[in-house]
């Protein structure tokens, strides 16, 4: 998924700049490249550089035949000769790399090549959001700020990059800036859902869940498909002791991803609170089908198992979550197994 | 549902009301079926010889006045009378449909019915109509001594909170084993809930003789888990169950001590005692003589944990805080029970209190009380003793208490099931024994959700996160109790031994508690109430003693450790290791810890004074050899030294040697192998 999504980015961008030349090999390669036949375009541009190893530009678009045919490694090969060999290369030949280079998983050198390409040219606002995205996938909050707040700089109507700024202030626990930046992204783009579900998360943690409530609704409203706006919105029915709502929404979550195993867990939980222990215990076999090594389902089919007075399959349960690392079922282990 | 249903039957006898009237048994009114009317006539005679001669007959009138009934059920009169029956049986919520019968048939049948209507419906739990009838009956003029309709109403409001707020239990009968058609009460257990006492009514009774109130007598019933499953109950033989009334009260933690209640003739009762030796039981005696038995009632008693103390309830004057309370008697050191102390107003109440029961922990007592927060009658309360006082008592929450008498609750030392007997609608007899799991505060599931924080579409980041605080409420009614069991038996010959089994605070150096081993099964059984470090020793005529520690920190949860102790006899050559010798960290001085096992083996030695030994001690294989014989030898030598100057035994009988780690007797690979091998034993050299 990450690497389509990828894919399809690099489409739109290196569409713009692909580098033309009037050799009869290199044109008939831009226009295959066009025509998004890459093995063939490869093929010309292999040609042209056999003719002339010093074309920049035939490795330059090899490099976009590589990307597209995954061969990244090779990609990143052809772009850096492309940078050595062209003296006035731009901020564009450092971003392409840097998107192979992110593909390859070289993550360090595609954030490297973000920077560049930012100090080449501030208006890049795209190489600085994904070098925050880098930052922020290191732990670097404090430079992930930083980068989307150049982002922003470069243009003030960059919905994503507000909205992963705003994560980046969540992670750095600053709730307010992210829920102002979460705000800004949602009101640039009223369709970015994820903008109302993460703004929704920040209220709850700062205990608004009414709030929240609000938000998730906005959500659900906009993309009445997404399965963890339900989840999400049912926990929080469920902090306000409202089960019968909890188990409805926790119900739509379900019905809209039959796969969601979060969904099954909660509607457990909230089956448990309404003393339905059997049909909570159906919802954590169902959540445990689908992942399972899901400790929490294990944890929650215990307390459902001990509610039905089933003390031995309770403790089973306990024994299995806390295998996977949950200290509260070795605390339910030590007083209530022995 | 039950509220609907006395709502419904409400609605019911309302509207019927207006059609019903009274029907006397006269002629006039059944002309045509005279036998009928006479056999009604009949058994409502006999029913009031019963229901006149004493509360505890009433029981027997309700089948007569049923067949009355049955001929004539719009009778105000008869519907009230088997009301009172009923409100004086087990099965008191089935009086409610009598009285409101009665009721509707004639508001004045009789000048109370207002207040036993009231306890009607306190007693199914509808406690706004409850409260209603009391009202009435409070505005009357006139009123029965005994009544006391505003103490009803408090404990109407106290139910009505309660019910809210329903303490988290699974409650089991105990099933069609242990259970008869009869009555079965005053179910007792060993710590380890291996045992089960208790009393029931049941045809097999001693003697099958039949009491005033129309049942079998009392008789005194014990059943074991094996495997998980209780044994068929078995009538403990004579001298225990008698042709009278004989019923449990409680029950010591190693099962080998049954309390027995007894009346001594003239309605006054006694608090008797009867202990398990080899595999028969004493003739009961008198339960700490004076100290606790007088010319009023005793009618129960429990053991502290260690038995150097017995809690007991008496209707006696002295230091009464009124009607029955709760006193205590400890163990002098003479070996005689001191005079009993009331517990003071902090348990004791000027109504009556009655079931003390002390669980193993030697902190928390469970008793009941018709005087503190009570829904209705007796309720089961908890107190725990802490920095020298009893906390307020808290009631143990419905369903565990009702509006009826609830009362002879025990708890095992795991502190998770509870045992007592109730009449309930799905019992097999009249009164049934249940076991309740204690479930404690409700354990909150962890919901959880995916996490989706950043958007940059090739940097999706996605991440499952806990969202919950995790639950680690533990129960109130968790125990740290650690239940010490086994067999004490013949090294040798595997033999069981009557031993005894002396219980030491090390810290403190004194004697916990003094138990002994069955002389028939050689099993014994000790609970250990955590945070301390527990020197145990077990002494017989004829063998070597043996020791061992065990160290539980406060926090240690409830656990049971099953451990053989194995006793040699003394011979030559044996050797025994003592585990409660210790001394300061790398050096050979004796720490305080240490004082009681050394005791014990200066006991040894004067009761057997031609005995020879040698002490020697052992270390790990940490550090060099010749630092660990020195070591080793250095602290053997202490011991010698304690034993001639403190002891005054002769050096001539003592060797004293140091191995180092020359003679391990566990790998030292693991902190617990060399714990092992750190070690001072002595061995017998010549008797």
């Amino acid at each position: 998924m990450r690497y389509t999504t990828t894919v399809l980015i690099m489409l739109l961008f290196h569409g713009g700049f692909i580098i033309a030349q009037t050799d009869d090999l290199f044109s008939q390669g831009l226009a295959k490249l066009n025509e998004q036949k890459y093995a063939e375009a490869l093929t010309l541009f292999n040609q042209t550089i056999e003719s002339d190893a010093a074309n920049a530009k035939a490795y330059y678009n090899r490099g976009i035949c590589k990307t597209e045919l995954k061969d990244f490694s090779g990609a990143v090969a052809d772009f850096s000769e492309y940078i050595a060999k062209e003296n006035t290369a731009n901020d564009k030949a450092y971003f392409s790399r840097a998107q192979a280079n992110y593909s390859a998983q070289n993550k360090d050198a595609a954030l490297n090549d973000y920077l560049e390409a930012g100090r080449k040219n501030t208006a890049n606002a795209e190489a600085f959001y994904y070098a925050g995205g880098i930052y922020f996938e290191q732990n670097r909050y404090d430079e992930s700020v930083d980068a989307f707040s150049k982002a922003i700089a470069a243009n003030n109507d960059y919905a994503e990059a507000f909205h992963d700024r705003g994560s980046a202030k969540q992670k750095k626990q600053d709730l307010k800036g992210a829920a102002d930046d979460y705000r800004q992204a949602a009101k640039l783009k009223p369709s970015l859902v994820v903008a109302y579900v993460n703004l929704s998360n920040v209220l709850r943690a700062q205990g608004d869940l009414q709030g929240a409530l609000v938000e998730l609704g906005f959500a659900i409203k906009v993309n009445p498909k997404l399965s963890d706006s339900y989840v999400k919105r049912g926990r929080i029915k469920y902090e306000l002791q409202d089960y019968e709502g909890a188990l409805a929404d926790m119900n739509k979550a379900i019905e809209v991803n039959s796969s969601n195993y979060y969904a099954f867990n909660n509607r457990g939980c909230v089956k448990n609170k309404l003393r339905d222990y059997k049909g909570a215990i159906e919802d954590f076999n169902q959540a445990l089908s689908l992942s399972p090594d899901y400790s929490y389902a294990f944890l929650n089919r215990g307390i459902a198992n001990e509610n039905l007075n089933n003390t031995t399959a309770a403790c089973s349960d306990w024994s299995e979550a806390s295998k996977r690392g949950l200290a509260a079922a070795q605390t339910f282990l030590d007083s209530d197994c022995k | 549902m039950k509220n609907i249903r006395i709502t419904i039957l409400s609605i019911l006898v309302a509207c019927s009301a207006i059609a019903q009237q009274n029907v006397d048994f006269t002629k006039e009114n059944f002309p045509t079926d005279k036998k009928g009317l006479k056999d009604a006539i009949n058994n409502i005679e006999t029913g009031d010889t019963y229901f006149y001669n004493a509360d505890y007959t009433m029981y027997i009138a309700i089948d007569y006045y049923l067949k009355a009934n049955t001929f004539n059920p719009n009778n105000a009169l008869l519907n009230f009378k088997l009301g009172i029956c009923y409100l004086n049986s087990p099965n008191k919520y089935k009086s409610l449909d009598f009285l409101t019968k009665a009721y509707s048939l004639n508001k004045e049948v009789d000048p109370h019915i207002n207040f036993h209507l009231g306890e009607a419906y306190h007693l199914n739990h509808d406690f706004d109509n409850a409260i209603k009838f009391y009202s009435l009956y409070r505005s009357m003029p006139e009123k029965r001594e005994g009544l006391d309709p505003d103490k009803r109403i408090t404990e109407c409001n106290e139910g009505k909170k309660l019910l809210a707020n329903p303490t988290r239990v699974i409650i089991e009968n105990m099933g069609p084993v242990v259970n008869s058609k009869y009555r079965e009460y005053a179910a007792v257990i060993s710590a380890d809930e291996s045992i089960l006492f208790f009393t029931s009514r049941r045809d097999n009774t001693t003697g099958k003789l039949i009491a005033d109130d129309g049942l079998y007598f009392e008789d005194i019933y014990s059943t074991t888990k094996q495997n998980s499953i209780w044994t068929p109950p078995a009538s403990l033989p004579s001298p225990v169950n008698t042709k009278e009334h004989d019923a449990t009260i409680a029950l010591s933690n190693d099962g080998q001590k049954l309390f027995i209640y007894a009346d001594d003739g003239n309605n006054h009762g006694d608090i008797m005692i009867s202990r398990l030796e080899g595999d028969k039981w004493t003739k009961p005696e008198s339960a700490g003589g004076k100290a606790i038995n007088t010319d009023f009632s005793e009618i129960h008693a429990c053991f502290s944990f260690d038995e150097k103390s017995i809690y007991f309830v008496s209707n006696k004057e002295e230091g009464s805080l009124g009607g029955f309370d709760i006193f205590v008697t400890r163990l002098g050191e003479d070996g005689k029970w001191q005079k009993a102390e009331n517990l003071g107003p902090a348990i004791n109440t000027p109504y009556d209190e009655d079931a003390v029961f002390m669980h193993p922990d030697g902190k928390t007592m469970y008793f009941s009380s018709k005087g503190h927060k009570t829904m209705g009658s007796f309720d089961i309360f908890r107190s725990v003793y802490e920095n020298g006082r009893w906390s307020e008592p808290e009631n143990m929450g419905y369903p565990i208490n009702s509006a009826d008498r609830d009362a002879f609750f025990v708890v095992a030392a795991s502190g998770k099931h509870g045992y007592y007997s109730s009449a309930k609608m799905d019992a097999i007899g009249e009164t049934d024994i249940y076991r309740i799991t204690l479930l404690g505060p409700e354990k909150d599931p962890i919901l959880s959700t995916e996490e989706q924080l950043l958007l940059s579409s090739n940097q999706t980041v996605r991440e499952a996160i806990k969202i919950e605080t995790e639950g680690t409420k533990t129960s109130k009614f968790a125990s740290n109790v650690t239940i010490l069991k086994g067999v004490v038996i013949d090294a040798l010959t595997k033999d069981p031994i009557a031993a005894m089994i002396v219980i030491t605070d090390n810290q403190k150096n004194e004697v916990v508690a003094t138990f002994q081993s069955n002389s028939k099964t050689g099993k014994y059984l000790v609970s250990l109430p955590s945070g301390k470090n527990y020197g145990i020793a077990v002494t017989a005529e004829g063998f070597l003693f043996n020791s061992v520690n065990v160290d539980l920190p406060a926090s240690k949860s409830y656990q049971e450790i099953e451990k053989d102790i194995e006793l040699s006899k003394l011979e030559v050559g044996q050797k025994i290791v003592l585990r409660n010798i210790f001394y300061d960290f790398n050096k050979s001085t004796l720490r305080e810890e240490s004082i009681a096992e050394l005791d014990r083996l200066e006991r040894l030695l004067t009761t057997n004074p031609t005995l020879r030994i040698e002490i020697s001690s052992h270390t790990d294989n940490i550090g060099s050899a010749a630092y660990n014989e020195k070591l080793s030898l250095s602290r053997a030598e202490s011991v010698v030294d304690y034993l001639v100057n403190k002891k005054k035994v002769s050096k001539e009988r003592l060797e004293f040697k140091g191995y180092g780690f020359e003679q391990p007797i566990a790998p030292n690979d693991s902190d617990q192998g060399r714990q092992l091998n750190r070690r001072t034993e002595f061995k017998i050299l010549s008797r």
